[in-house]
């Protein structure tokens, strides 16, 4: 019997590298392969985590194995079917999704040569589960792996306590980790409130709440440490031994010693900071915080050897605003520590094994209720340590297999509903991409919008013939007057008779196994309602013939947070289903960004989308389409009125786009598209490089400067930034 | 054209997947001794269809191997314990092979093979994979008996698909499988698993698809032969049908198949029991399975209209534009004439042909824009036909042509390269004359420019015309290309220089300093390497005909361009220079090295493979054998203008004598294709 294999992926793992994701996955293979004789664990890292196999196999023995993905070379192309991946220069937006796609793409690699996966674990951090999901859910790979994501922290959680650059990053990196969250087939918490907290802040339903299993992990491995130290309380110094970094709180433990020392002379201890610090400007703020007359009891270093020992005969201090599961607590508990901690903290609060003046002392969070819960501790008795039962981790038990999706045939309906104007000349090869389409249920619906054309008139003539035939698969319809993209669709829409739908310009192609893989999509899925393909574009009917590329538009479909500045939900063709289209019309008011406005608003009443990872959609980069036609004037005042519709207030709406394009906008004049190049704000370099040389082409410029009123708002940021 | 259904969805039932596995397991476990002594009893107990399969059989490929005049390549798709390999390895010039995934169907056979499978290793195959078994073998024949039918439909199509590839070129895949339906269904629960399949939804795209029925009582044979043209046809055939059989379209089959289906509707609830509720397996209502079929063939239509769809407003898109380039370019009396579609005896096609009254009424049909063929056929004795190669012709030009070529009352017509109009006036010529001339073809591709399409295309057209019989013989030009097909003749057409100057005007005293490059600028033609070949410090001047980018390297001679040079001119830039260069990478017969020869200037070419003529002395001197090397060519160009500086006479008496022997064999062997 083959043994049941559970993969995670990571880039950190103990004791190769620092970090609590590491830590706990070090505990929970080591426990696995306590409890169960018949399972495997692997690790799936990139290239770029340099421990070698056989330390690995040393640490854990001949059950682990790690893999490595070789992050952008080195692909074998002829495993992959032909698929056409876009190159890491296409992610413009978050070097995240480039690397998610290259651990699917491991992933698929293992597979092939026969090491297939029954439970593939990603971390929530950094979202790199988005394309293997959208490979699965697409149905295209991965059917017998249950695909979780494991609640550690999101990036997209911590922008909310600590401040970031104004970035176009930040949003493309919410977006991306709350897709992958919504789209896992299980999530993993390691507390009912963890999950809680990241439904309402991410604006997830109850279905999603239905796929989290909350399981306590082995915060430590239980090796009967004895507590290092007996030192009485009073004796005691004051300990902060997590990170300098806005969200863990530094200042908060800083201000809250003083405050204590000053109120209690006879306290005699020290205040010792021992901790990593990253951030050299916010350290010397941290340090600045001490007043001089204080100085001398107040320590910053490193995290040293003698860690233990300063854990185990201290009071520890843990004032962060969020943790999801802080290891340092519980390992310090074990050592004698006497913890003080911020209550208002998820990892400290409710469903965790932290009483308050039963195992430690907490406060309310506040600089007062800080110096108050230090009184008690250096006043009260050593209380005894924290005690805990990890669960059996979901993998070991009876794995709930991600739920059973039903395999239909695709014999479901498509409309493809071809807009054209004037575009006649490139009829053949559009009509040729949607007929040489393995879906074999077709109907194409040509909505001509008015064109002028002598060539459009004769093709015109023709098509119409050809659908007057008995059972033709095909209508044309003449608008008598140039009604705009949005009219044409929706009136080609409401003459479709497919369950689904397909918007192709008439200039554009899609490839053979587009649709009959996203009608398998929604079939399998019917919480979704539209497929995105990822696109390509080209400049000549060779080029598209033999699929070279020019440049690519990459998407994150439900993009509810980047999709506020720049279109990310999807190109203007994608497969939807028709009833949410008779639902949501295109807006006939725009001149333009239709389908834009057209996504954000199906994304804000819950529409899900899938994404193809692998080129799917061919764009003809034709100077004079319309995208090129939109002046930066022009932009603004189609983008107010797309942005009119965004409901305020939804828990994904962030305003990070917003203060990011009035940031720049402020830096330079209204002038974003050479500013960003100079920003010291800007992103960094290789995505600035490729986003000037993708300005020109891509379809919607970032920055939205009719945000005007933001712009005071970002002086703030980019003050604060600076450190002024 | 794709016309395969995908999946089981479309197949009207679908079949339960789960059975595939377990047929699989079944087969794999199974003892061929076992089935065998079933077998045996089922034939004792009245089962006539083994015995009717085997006679087919035999006859089918003893038919084949006399279609073919030589030995026959077989191979048994599940062969199991050997019924067929006993009779038909006996068969005389048939090379039976046998494969089987099941070690235990084919342990009787590898136990006692007949005496003519020897060795077994290399007759006798077992293993997951046959590609993986053969080894890159190619097969003449590929059958199976009964085998397909134990596989869900993606199996067989996969197989089918697999199959396909170890195919010889004009070779046949015969399957003796279910009887005939629209639509695919599982049958029943034998074997684990039996399906029957809708052979027409298999085929690979590209094969054209024969139904034999009546062969066989219980079965139906299924013969698939790559098409020769560009849409595959489907036909069917049945005892005493003569020729290939009587083309049908896809609607008409699978109405001849809804007989089977109908009596399968009748049995399959009885069959399968139960089977209707799990959800495995759709309705058995026959009402409902014709609504399938009827929907099939609907959607078939729609497909159909959609993929034609492209092309034919493609085509309007074409002729609106060459509309809009007259309104743009009223024509006028400087604008060149459109050349005449029908050429006969043109002057640059007889103004350099040789006379032999053998050879003169034989008429050389050929393409006016196809320079090189064109050359060689105008050189040839004969009446001479040039035609377009990518106008088509109309009716008129074709009764023209015919009654140009009747009126020469020919007593045998070549077409020298081949192209549609050459088919469509080959086939028209057969018709108007008869079967009385005959028609014969000559090939001037190698296998390499099989790369292009059209090249492979015309290649095949030609064997098929050749195999039905329009076409007496077709020869090649590029040596060794017999091996191909048996279809080919044997013995390769050799080139003749042009007839020009008298000998006493070819031998020309010193040196002009002068070379002369007439390949165009293309990678077969190696132009770059002839050009840094040149670079010999007593070259002063090279000609060349090509457009290029000069390299970053100056050269160290005067460039002098002739862009588009007529025959005339080439042939006094020939006569002006001290040798032609034309090494290039892959090659035929190179009519510049006759056309060197006839006016006296030696012409390096690589390596031609021209039998006894390789080792004259003429040939050792001027062909390189390491075309891509600038040293070679330049050194080889260095021989030539050392044995024309120093005995001028002797290099003009070795040319004479290499085209003379060339063009004496050249007529031996002319005659001998057109059967004269």
């Amino acid at each position: 019997m083959t043994p049941r294999r559970v993969c995670f992926v990571t880039d950190e793992l103990f004791p190769f590298s620092a970090g609590g994701i590491g830590r706990i996955l070090h505990n929970l293979v080591r426990l696995g392969l306590e409890r169960s004789s018949g399972t495997e664990f692997h690790f799936l890292v990139p290239d770029r985590f340099g421990v070698e196999r056989e330390r690995v196999r040393a640490r854990f023995g001949d059950r682990v194995q790690i893999h490595y993905a070789a992050l952008r070379s080195g692909w074998d192309a002829t495993l992959e079917e032909g698929r056409i991946y876009p190159p890491g220069a296409a992610f413009t937006d978050s070097i995240w999704h480039a690397e998610s796609l290259d651990l699917m793409r491991a992933l698929r690699h293992l597979a092939e040569s026969g090491l297939s996966f029954d439970v593939i674990e990603f971390p929530d951090y950094r979202g790199w589960a988005f394309c293997t999901l959208q490979e699965k859910l697409l149905g295209r790979g991965f059917l017998r792996s249950l695909v979780s994501v494991r609640l550690h922290s999101t990036d997209g959680v911590l922008q909310r306590f600590e401040p970031r650059p104004p970035t176009m990053e930040q949003p493309a990196r919410f977006d991306l980790e709350r897709k992958a969250l919504h789209d896992a087939e299980l999530v993993v918490a390691h507390l009912e409130s963890i999950a809680d907290f990241n439904l309402s802040y991410y604006g997830f339903d109850r279905a999603w709440r239905e796929k989290v299993v909350t399981e306590f992990p082995p915060v430590a491995e239980v090796t009967g440490k004895a507590p290092s130290s007996e030192l009485p309380p009073g004796r005691r110094d004051l300990l902060f031994a997590t990170k300098l970094q806005p969200f863990k709180r530094p200042d908060v433990f800083i201000r809250g010693a003083v405050t204590f020392m000053r109120a209690q002379p006879d306290y005699r201890g020290c205040a010792v900071l021992s901790c990593h610090s990253f951030d050299e400007s916010y350290a010397r703020r941290v340090r600045a915080l001490v007043p001089t007359d204080l100085a001398h009891r107040f320590r910053f270093s490193g995290p040293g050897p003698d860690r233990d020992a300063l854990l185990g005969g201290s009071i520890l201090v843990i004032p962060s605003a969020y943790e999801s599961c802080n290891l340092t607590a519980y390992e310090a508990a074990a050592l004698g520590s006497l913890l003080v901690l911020n209550g208002e903290c998820l990892a400290f609060g409710e469903g965790s094994p932290f009483r308050d003046d039963v195992n430690c002392h907490k406060y309310d969070g506040t600089v007062e209720g800080l110096a108050a819960a230090l009184g008690r501790a250096v006043r009260g008795p050593l209380l005894p340590p924290v005690a805990w039962n990890p669960d059996l981790p979901y993998f070991l038990g009876g794995t709930r297999r991600g739920r059973r999706r039903r395999r239909q045939g695709s014999t479901r309906r498509v409309s493809v509903v071809v807009t054209n104007f004037n575009l006649a000349h490139h009829l053949p090869e559009t009509l040729a991409s949607v007929a040489s389409s393995t879906h074999r249920d077709l109907e194409v619906v040509i909505v001509d919008d008015g064109s002028s054309e002598e060539l459009d008139a004769v093709m015109l003539e023709r098509l119409e013939r050809e659908a007057a035939r008995d059972g033709a698969p095909l209508k044309v319809i003449r608008n008598p007057v140039n009604r705009g993209l949005p009219g044409a669709r929706n009136i080609g829409i409401r003459a479709a008779t497919g369950e689904y739908v397909l918007p192709l310009d008439a200039d554009d192609c899609i490839s053979p196994l587009f649709l009959e893989m996203a009608v398998r999509g929604l079939e399998r899925c019917p919480e979704y309602d539209v497929v995105v393909p990822t696109a390509g574009y080209f400049r000549t009917d060779a080029d598209q013939g033999e699929r070279r590329f020019c440049d690519w538009a990459v998407f994150l479909g439900e993009a509810t947070a980047i999709g506020l500045a720049a279109n990310r939900f999807s190109c203007a063709t994608s497969l939807m289903r028709r009833r949410i289209l008779e639902r949501f019309p295109y807006d006939e008011s725009l001149e333009s960004y239709e389908d834009w406005d057209l996504y954000l608003r199906l994304a804000h009443a819950g529409c899900r989308f899938l994404v193809t990872n692998d080129v799917q959609f061919h764009y003809r980069a034709r100077p004079g389409s319309m995208i090129w036609a939109v002046s930066r004037d022009r932009h603004h005042a189609h983008l107010s009125r797309v942005l009119e519709k965004v409901p305020p207030g939804a828990p994904q709406v962030r305003l990070f786009p917003l203060v990011g394009a009035a940031a720049a906008a402020y830096e330079d004049g209204f002038r974003a598209g050479e500013a960003a190049a100079a920003s010291p704000l800007a992103p960094p370099l290789r995505y600035r490089l490729v986003d000037m040389l993708n300005r020109s082409m891509k379809q919607a410029p970032i920055v939205h400067p009719a945000l005007k009123k933001a712009a005071l708002l970002a002086e703030v940021v980019v003050r604060r930034q600076r450190g002024a | 054209m794709k016309r395969s259904s995908r999946g089981s969805e479309l197949a009207g039932v679908v079949p339960p997947q789960a059975s595939a596995h377990k047929n699989a397991a079944y087969w794999q476990s199974l003892d061929g001794g076992t089935y065998e002594v079933l077998i045996r009893e089922r034939e004792q107990s009245g089962a006539l269809h083994y015995r009717q399969q085997e006679q087919f059989l035999r006859q089918f490929v003893e038919a084949e191997h006399d279609r073919r005049g030589r030995d026959l390549e077989v191979l048994e798709f599940g062969c199991g314990f050997g019924r067929h390999a006993r009779y038909l390895a006996e068969i005389p010039g048939v090379r039976y092979h046998g494969y089987d995934f099941s070690s235990g169907m084919i342990a009787p056979l590898l136990a006692k093979p007949p005496a003519a499978l020897m060795p077994i290793e290399e007759r006798l195959f077992v293993g997951p994979s046959v590609t993986g078994c053969v080894k890159g073998r190619r097969f003449d024949l590929l059958f199976t008996v009964s085998v397909l039918i134990h596989n869900s439909p993606d199996q067989a199509r996969s197989i089918v698909a697999q199959l396909a590839e170890l195919v010889a070129p004009d070779g046949t895949l015969l399957f003796v499988e279910n009887q005939l339906v629209p639509i695919s269904v599982f049958e029943n629960e034998w074997h684990e698993g039996c399906w029957l399949h809708a052979f027409a939804d298999l085929l690979p795209d590209g094969w054209d698809l024969t139904v034999g029925r009546g062969f066989v009582d219980t079965h139906d044979v299924y013969l698939l032969r790559r098409s020769p043209g560009t849409r595959a046809s489907l036909r069917t055939t049945s005892p005493g049908d003569a020729g290939e059989g009587v083309v049908v379209t896809r609607d008409a089959l699978d109405a001849l198949g809804l007989r089977k289906l109908k009596s399968w509707a009748t049995g399959a609830r009885l069959a399968l029991p139960g089977r209707g509720s799990d959800g495995c397996i759709g309705s058995s209502r026959w009402e409902d399975l014709e609504e399938r079929v009827r929907a099939q063939r609907v959607e078939r239509r729609r497909h159909v209209l959609l993929s034609t769809l492209p092309d034919a407003l493609a085509d309007l898109r074409a002729r609106n534009a060459v509309s809009k380039e007259k309104e743009r370019k009223p024509s006028s009396s400087s604008q060149p004439a459109p050349a005449e579609p029908i050429q006969w005896n043109a002057a640059m096609d007889t103004r350099w042909a040789h006379r032999d009254s053998r050879f003169e009424r034989v008429v050389n049909v050929f393409h006016q824009e196809w320079n090189g063929i064109r050359a060689m056929a105008g050189y040839l004795p004969g009446n001479k036909l040039a035609i377009p190669g990518e106008r088509p012709l109309g009716p008129a030009d074709h009764r023209r042509a015919i009654e140009l070529v009747e009126a020469s009352r020919p007593l045998a017509i070549c077409f020298h390269g081949y192209s549609d109009n050459a088919d469509a006036l080959a086939v028209l010529l057969g018709r108007a004359l008869g079967g009385r001339v005959p028609l014969c073809a000559t090939w001037h591709g190698t296998p390499a420019q099989f790369h292009f399409e059209f090249e492979l295309d015309m290649f095949s057209r030609l064997l098929e015309r050749k195999r039905s019989g329009v076409l007496k013989s077709v020869a090649c030009v590029k040596p060794g290309m017999s091996c191909i097909s048996p279809q080919l003749h044997r013995e390769t057409v050799l080139c003749m220089a042009p007839r020009v100057d008298p000998h006493s005007l070819r031998v020309r005293e010193g040196l002009s300093g002068e070379v002369f490059i007439p390949v165009p600028n293309d990678w077969r033609k190696n132009f770059y390497t002839n050009l840094y070949g040149a670079a010999l410090p007593r070259v002063r001047v090279v000609h060349v005909s090509a457009a290029f980018k000069l390299p970053a390297e100056p050269l160290p001679f005067k460039l002098a361009r002739w862009s588009k040079p007529a025959r005339t001119q080439v042939l006094s830039l020939m006569r002006a220079c001290d040798a032609v260069m034309n090494v290039t990478l892959s090659e035929c017969q190179p009519m510049t090295v006759l056309e060197g020869a006839a006016v006296g200037t030696p012409c390096l070419s690589g390596p031609l493979g021209l039998d006894e003529f390789e080792q004259h002395e003429f040939a050792r001197l001027t062909r390189v054998r390491q075309v891509d090397s600038a040293a070679a060519v330049r050194w080889a160009l260095d021989q030539v203008l050392d044995a024309r500086d120093r005995d001028p006479r002797g290099l003009g008496e070795m040319m004479l004598d290499y085209e003379q022997l060339v063009r004496a064999e050249a007529l031996e062997r002319y005659g001998r294709l057109l059967h004269l």
